[in-house]
């Protein structure tokens, strides 16, 4: 993913008056299909992106990165600064932005070198009060992006992160490739917002962001049998060309 | 003197993590469901991307 764009503070100001979503390709059959119908041209790609109406109408045809239509982050700010005044918006309601599972929250925070926090329910209502208390500072201006959010039973989170867990909040850091994280913060059920926003703000300074070299995180995951299975099968023509290679033969 | 180093490496490191924790970041919607439901109760328009979270099999890294 190009993300030499997407870190650009005009760029990140920018997306403020959209709706950002950022979904995992090959994760669901289902997104698949529509992903599939906005790259519109052969198999689905590793990566597609597009702006879109809020009737989610494609402004253009899916493109791999913003680098194939915009010469620059400033270029394609300005562009997202023409396209967000066409629209007024309103007000909404504030869901936390969750990963479909926990297996994959831990895949895409460690992707993303973020910290994960996981809302930790047994039964369906439980989560969903404890992901209401969550939401709004999700979105607020302090921790808006800078973490990644999972909602999971005490059992998913017992076989990831191998201990038990009552229902409640922990504030993790994911390891290396995503499979496991250490818990920083654990807080039960009845945590006040002070203390959410309090373990939200230790663990987003927990750890340094250094940048691990992308050549180096997949060697070092071949060498020690990290193996992803992707919901359905990879179809981007240059990623199943590298598979078919060795890794990194000349 | 190496205590002094030490300390003064210790709080550069600090400085930049805080740094790196205060940095703007898009705040993405990770579902396709979600995403368009806001949008169209917001009437936002939509920024789409999607990507693989992982590199010839491995996870950690698009």
């Amino acid at each position: 993913m190009d993300r030499s764009f997407l870190s650009r503070p005009e760029v990140v100001k920018a997306s403020r008056d959209f709706i950002c979503i950022r979904a995992m390709t090959y994760e669901s059959a289902e997104e698949a299909k529509i992903l599939e119908k906005l790259w519109g041209h052969g198999k689905l790609q590793n990566t597609v992106f597009t702006i879109m109406s809020p009737e989610a109408k494609p402004l253009f045809r899916g493109r791999r990165t913003p680098h194939e239509l915009f010469r620059s982050p400033a270029q394609l700010a300005q562009y997202m600064y023409k396209v967000s005044r066409y629209y007024t918006s309103k007000s909404g309601s504030n869901e936390l932005p969750l990963v479909d599972s926990l297996r994959l929250g831990l895949n895409v925070a460690a992707c993303d070198h973020l910290p994960v926090a996981i809302v930790v329910g047994s039964t369906d209502s439980q989560r969903k009060e404890l992901e209401a208390k969550l939401a709004k500072l999700s979105w607020s201006d302090k921790f808006i992006g800078k973490l990644t959010y999972v909602s999971s039973t005490p059992k998913e989170v017992r076989k990831r992160l191998g201990k038990n867990y009552s229902n409640g909040f922990l504030f993790a850091m994911p390891d290396q490739f995503g499979t496991t994280a250490s818990v920083v913060t654990n807080l039960g059920s009845s945590a006040t917002d002070g203390d959410l926003e309090r373990a939200m703000q230790k663990t987003i300074t927990q750890r340094p962001q250094t940048s691990k070299s992308h050549h180096l995180h997949v060697m070092e995951g071949k060498r020690l049998g990290v193996n992803w299975q992707t919901a359905i099968p990879v179809t981007d023509p240059h990623a199943l060309r590298a598979r078919a290679r060795r890794p990194f033969q000349r | 003197m190496l205590a002094r180093f030490i300390v003064l490496i210790s709080l550069l490191m600090l400085c930049a993590s805080e740094v790196k924790a205060n940095q703007e970041k898009i705040g993405w919607i990770p579902t396709l469901k979600q995403g368009f439901e806001k949008a169209k109760e917001t009437n936002k328009p939509i920024f789409l991307l999607s990507a693989a979270p992982q590199c010839l099999g491995i996870s950690g890294a698009w």
